[in-house]
C-alpha cells in the first residue's frame, strides 16, 4: 500500500508579534480535477479561485495548477488545485494530478452522456495511481442540463447516482457560469478530508442541482483511523 | 437541514420560543439560499448552531460570540481574503466559536501519525516531510509516545479515547496559554468533538441553575438537581452502551467479504435438484398476471423523484451560490480599513502551468500502474471497473413485479371523468375483476375480499402456530430503567395513544403509496379501496393489550413538553382535528391542493416574527 494520501502537509509558523502571540497552522490540501476534455475544468477551478467565468474555451496544455486559501480561525488551509488536460496526449501527466492530491474530482459534463462513461477510465487510472484520494464526482454545466428532456434528465441523474456509489464519491452537480455548487464541491472535499462535518444540506431531488454527500465518501477517511 | 446527533434528554429545560427562533432563522438560510449565514450571523460574524437546542438568548452564548468573533474578525481581515465566516458555518466543527478548532486537523495529523506508523517500510519522502513539519511542538512527545506504544495500549486507548483526549487536551493549553483566551471547557474530552460546540452545550455544563432558567415558571414543583443526576447515572449508559455494543455485529462492507467466507463448501453436498439447473428468472411468470419493469429508482434511493416542475434556465437563481467575499470588501471600503490589508497574500491565485517535458511516449511506471504510450492510458487497476459492469449487467438490476393492472382501468383513465366519478368506477371495476378470475396456485386461494391467501379446502386450514401465544410487546421503549428498579408507574391511559399510532400510521402511508402526491383531498376521502386494504391491520391491535409503563420522569417531561407546544400553537389552528375532516376550511386559501400547507403558514409565521 502507498502513502500517496500523505499529502496534506502541516506546518506552524510561529509569527511573534510584540501585541499577541498566535500560532497558526498551515495545512496544504492538494486537489486534483480530472475527467474528459471541455467538461469544465479549468473553469471551475479559476471560478473557485478568482470567481471569474469566462465562456470561451481554452485547451490545458499539461496541468494548470492554482493555490486558493481559505483561514480557518487560526488555520490556513491552502487548497492547491491540480487541472489536468482532458486531451489524451497529457494523460501521462496523470500521476501530478494524481499523487498527492488529497481529494481527486472526477468531472463529467451533464448534457453529454459519454463523458459520464469515460468516468470509469478515469476513475481506474487515478484511483489506481492514489488510492486513498476521496474521489468526488461533478457534474458541470448544469445550467445547459435542465434544458433538456426531463426523462434525459433522470436517466442520468440515476445513473450518476450509480457511479457516485460505486466509486464511494459524493455526488455534486455544478454550474460554473450561474455559480451553482461550485463552492460546496471544495467545502465537501474538505469535510471529507478531515472528518468534518458539513451542514449544508443535500440536494436530492432529480432535475435540482443534486448535492449528494453524508453517506459517501466517508470509508477512506475512517480508514485511516484504523 | 442536518439534524446532529445529540442527546436530546440533556436538554429537555430548552423552552419552545428558543427552539423555534433558531430553528427558522437557520430554516430561512437553507431555502436554496447557498450563503448560509443569517442576517444574525453576519453582525455577529458567526451563525448561531443549527442545533435545535441550543438557544441564543442566554447572555452566556451572546456574550461569547462577540468576544470571540472580534477576534476571528480581525484575522480574517488581515487575509483579505474570502469571507471564512461563511466558509466555516456550514461546518459542523467550525460553528461553535472555538477558537482551537484546529483539533479537527490535528486529529488528521495524529491519525496519520498512526499510520505512518503501520507503512513505515514504505515510506515515502513525502511523508518523511509530513512527518517532521507535523505540528512540530508535539514532535517530542510524539516521539517519546511512539515508543511507548505497544499494541495493547493502543488498542486501549483506542477503546477508551484516552490517547486522543489527552492529546487535545494539551494543545488545547497549549493555545490558551499562548493566545490568553479563556476557555469554557479545557476538560472536553475529544470524543466529544463533534457536539462539543454548540453554545448549549456550553451552557448546562458549568452551571445547572443556568439551565433551568427559562422554563423555570413552569417547573414550580420540579426538583432539577435530582433530575440531572438521574440522567447522569441512567443515561449514560443507557444510550451509549448499545450503539458501540451494536457495532461489533455490524457486517463489514461487502467487497471486504468473500461469498464463501462463513460456508464449509462442499460441492458433493449439494442436493442434485439444485445443480446444473438454469437460473430461473421471475420472467418465468405469466406475463397476463403481472407486469414486469425494470425499477432502477431502487439502486439509487437517495435521488428522490421529482414532484415540482422543472428547473428552467431563468430559475437557477434560487440555487446561486453568492460570494460574501464581494459584500465583505465592500463593507471593509466602506468602514475605511480595507486598505491597510489590501495586499494579497503569499499564496497567490496566479495561474501556473506544469508542461510536458518527456516526450508521451515514453512508457512510465509509477507503483501498480504503467503508462502504455501505445494506448495512451495507465493500465492496471482494472478490476475497479467491475464495480462499475456489476451496476450495468442486466442481472443485478432490479426488477418491480406487479400485479398486472386491468384492462379497463387505462380506458377510464383516458376518459377523465371528474375525480370522485373516476374513483368510485374503478372500485367498481376491481371487485368486477376480483369475482372474475380467482387466482389459485396449488392448493392455495386469493381471497381478494380479505386480500389473504386461503386453503381451498377449508377443513384443513388449521393452524400452526396456535398454541403458541402471542407475544405481549415490551413496556415502552425507553424503559431501560425497569432493570434498575427505578419507581415506574403504569399509565394505562396512554394505550389510546398506542391504539391511535397503528390506526393512523398504516392509514398515511397508504396514501404516500398509492396516491399521486397531487391528489386532492376530496380524493383521499373517497378512496375506499385504501383503508378497506388497511383494514386489516387493526385486528392486532384490537385484540391485543398493550401497556406502557411510563416513569414519573418521562411523564413529567411529557406533561411540560405538551405544556409548552400549547402554549406556543394552541391559539394558531383547531387543535384535533386534521384538514381531512374539514377540508372547507381550506378552500379559501389557495392552497387547497396541499392539506398540510398550514404547516407552511405556522413556518412562515414563525419566520416573520424573528425578523
Amino acid at each position: 500500500m502507498d502513502n500517496s494520501g500523505q499529502e496534506v502537509q502541516g506546518h506552524q509558523h510561529q509569527q511573534q508579534q510584540p501585541t499577541n502571540v498566535k500560532v497558526k497552522n498551515q495545512v496544504e490540501v492538494q486537489i486534483g480535477l480530472v475527467g474528459d476534455a471541455q467538461v469544465g475544468k479549468t473553469s471551475l477551478m479559476v471560478k473557485y479561485v478568482q470567481n471569474v467565468f469566462d465562456e470561451e474555451y481554452t485547451q490545458t496544455l499539461g496541468v494548470n495548477f492554482l493555490k486558493r486559501k481559505v483561514s480557518i480561525r487560526s488555520t490556513d488551509i491552502i487548497f492547491s488545485i491540480m487541472d489536468l488536460g482532458g486531451q489524451r496526449e497529457f494523460i501521462n501527466m496523470l500521476p501530478i494530478a494524481s499523487l498527492g492530491s488529497s481529494a481527486l474530482v472526477f468531472l463529467f459534463d451533464l448534457t453529454r452522456p459519454e463523458t459520464l462513461t469515460s468516468i470509469k477510465e478515469w476513475y481506474r487510472q487515478a484511483h489506481g495511481l492514489n488510492e486513498r484520494a476521496i474521489p468526488v464526482l461533478v457534474g458541470t454545466k448544469y445550467d445547459l442540463f435542465v434544458d433538456l428532456d426531463p426523462v434525459y434528465q433522470e436517466q442520468l441523474s440515476r445513473a450518476s447516482m450509480e457511479y457516485a456509489q460505486v466509486m464511494d464519491a459524493p455526488l455534486i452537480f455544478c454550474s460554473t457560469a450561474k455559480s451553482i455548487n461550485v463552492q460546496k464541491i471544495f467545502k465537501v472535499a474538505l469535510a471529507k478530508i478531515f472528518n468534518l462535518t458539513l451542514t449544508v444540506p443535500e440536494i436530492n431531488e432529480i432535475g435540482d442541482p443534486l448535492l449528494i454527500y453524508s453517506s459517501l465518501g466517508n470509508k477512506r477517511s475512517r480508514g485511516i483511523s484504523r | 437541514m442536518s439534524i446532529r446527533p445529540m442527546n436530546l434528554e440533556d436538554f429537555p429545560e430548552t423552552s419552545f420560543e428558543d427552539m423555534e427562533s433558531t430553528f427558522g432563522k437557520v430554516n430561512g438560510n437553507e431555502e436554496r439560499e447557498p450563503a448560509p449565514v443569517s442576517p444574525l450571523g453576519r453582525n455577529h460574524g458567526i451563525l448561531p448552531t443549527p442545533s435545535s437546542v441550543s438557544s441564543n438568548g442566554t447572555t452566556f452564548s451572546n456574550s461569547k460570540d462577540k468576544r470571540l468573533s472580534v477576534g476571528s474578525s480581525s484575522r480574517t481581515d488581515e487575509e483579505g481574503e474570502e469571507d471564512e465566516e461563511d466558509f466555516l458555518n456550514d461546518f459542523e466543527e467550525f460553528q461553535g466559536k472555538k477558537d482551537n478548532i484546529d483539533d479537527a486537523f490535528k486529529t488528521y495529523f495524529n491519525l496519520n501519525d498512526n499510520n505512518n506508523k503501520n507503512y513505515t517500510n514504505d515510506k515515502s519522502n513525502k511523508n518523511d516531510k509530513s512527518n517532521k513539519s507535523n505540528i512540530n511542538d508535539d514532535n517530542d512527545n510524539n516521539e517519546l509516545y511512539k515508543q511507548k506504544n505497544t499494541d495493547l495500549t493502543r488498542d486501549i486507548d483506542e477503546k477508551l479515547n484516552l490517547r486522543s483526549s489527552r492529546r487535545s487536551h494539551r494543545l488545547k493549553q497549549q493555545q490558551s496559554m499562548m493566545e490568553l483566551k479563556p476557555h469554557l471547557k479545557p476538560s472536553t474530552s475529544f470524543s466529544r468533538i463533534p457536539n462539543s460546540l454548540s453554545a448549549g452545550d456550553l451552557r448546562i455544563r458549568p452551571n445547572a441553575s443556568v439551565r433551568f432558567k427559562k422554563s423555570m415558571p413552569a417547573l414550580s414543583n420540579f426538583n432539577g438537581t435530582i433530575r440531572e443526576e438521574d440522567e447522569a447515572k441512567h443515561d449514560l449508559p443507557t444510550l451509549k452502551r448499545p450503539q458501540r455494543f451494536l457495532d461489533d455485529f455490524e457486517e463489514s462492507g461487502e467487497e471486504e467479504e468473500p461469498d464463501d467466507k462463513d460456508f464449509v463448501f462442499d460441492e458433493s453436498l449439494i442436493q442434485p435438484q439444485f445443480l446444473n439447473k438454469a437460473s430461473e428468472s421471475p420472467l418465468r411468470l405469466s406475463p397476463s398476471q403481472y407486469d414486469i419493469i425494470r425499477d432502477d429508482t431502487l439502486l439509487t434511493p437517495r435521488l428522490h423523484r421529482r414532484h415540482r416542475d422543472w428547473n428552467s434556465k431563468d430559475k437557477l437563481d434560487s440555487f446561486k451560490e453568492r460570494r460574501k467575499s464581494q459584500q465583505h470588501q465592500q463593507q471593509q471600503r466602506r468602514k475605511g480599513y480595507f486598505h491597510n490589508h489590501n495586499h494579497r497574500p503569499q499564496t497567490s491565485s496566479r495561474i501556473q502551468i506544469i508542461k510536458q517535458e518527456i516526450d508521451q511516449n515514453t512508457p512510465i511506471k509509477n507503483g501498480r500502474m504503467y503508462y502504455n504510450p501505445k494506448t495512451m492510458k495507465w493500465e492496471g487497476n482494472e478490476h475497479i471497473l467491475d464495480k462499475f459492469n456489476k451496476v450495468e449487467s442486466q442481472d443485478e438490476k432490479p426488477l418491480l413485479i406487479k400485479t398486472r393492472t386491468s384492462a379497463q382501468e387505462p380506458l377510464n383513465s383516458a376518459t377523465e371523468a371528474s375525480d370522485t366519478e373516476n374513483t368510485s368506477k374503478r372500485t367498481s371495476n376491481r371487485t368486477n375483476n376480483k369475482q372474475s378470475h380467482n387466482r389459485i396456485v396449488g392448493k392455495m386461494m386469493f381471497d381478494e375480499e380479505n386480500l389473504k391467501w386461503v386453503n381451498i379446502d377449508e377443513n384443513e386450514e388449521e393452524d400452526p402456530f396456535a398454541n403458541i401465544e402471542d407475544v405481549v410487546p415490551p413496556p415502552a421503549a425507553a424503559d431501560f430503567d425497569d432493570t434498575l428498579g427505578e419507581n415506574t408507574l403504569k399509565a394505562p391511559s396512554s394505550r389510546i395513544n398506542i391504539n391511535n399510532n397503528k390506526h393512523i400510521s398504516p392509514f398515511l402511508r397508504s396514501h404516500s403509496q398509492l396516491l399521486p402526491s397531487g391528489a386532492s383531498s376530496l380524493d383521499r376521502l373517497n378512496s375506499s379501496a385504501t383503508t378497506r386494504y388497511h383494514s386489516v391491520g387493526f385486528t392486532r391491535s384490537d385484540n391485543s393489550d398493550p401497556q406502557f409503563q411510563l416513569n414519573s420522569r418521562q411523564l413529567e417531561k411529557f406533561w411540560h413538553e405538551e405544556n409548552k407546544w400549547s402554549r406556543k400553537v394552541g391559539a394558531w389552528f383547531i387543535m384535533g382535528d386534521s384538514s381531512d375532516a374539514q377540508p372547507t376550511d381550506f378552500t379559501d386559501s389557495n392552497e387547497v391542493k396541499n392539506p398540510r400547507s398550514f404547516m407552511y403558514e405556522i413556518r412562515n409565521m414563525v419566520l416573520n416574527s424573528t425578523r
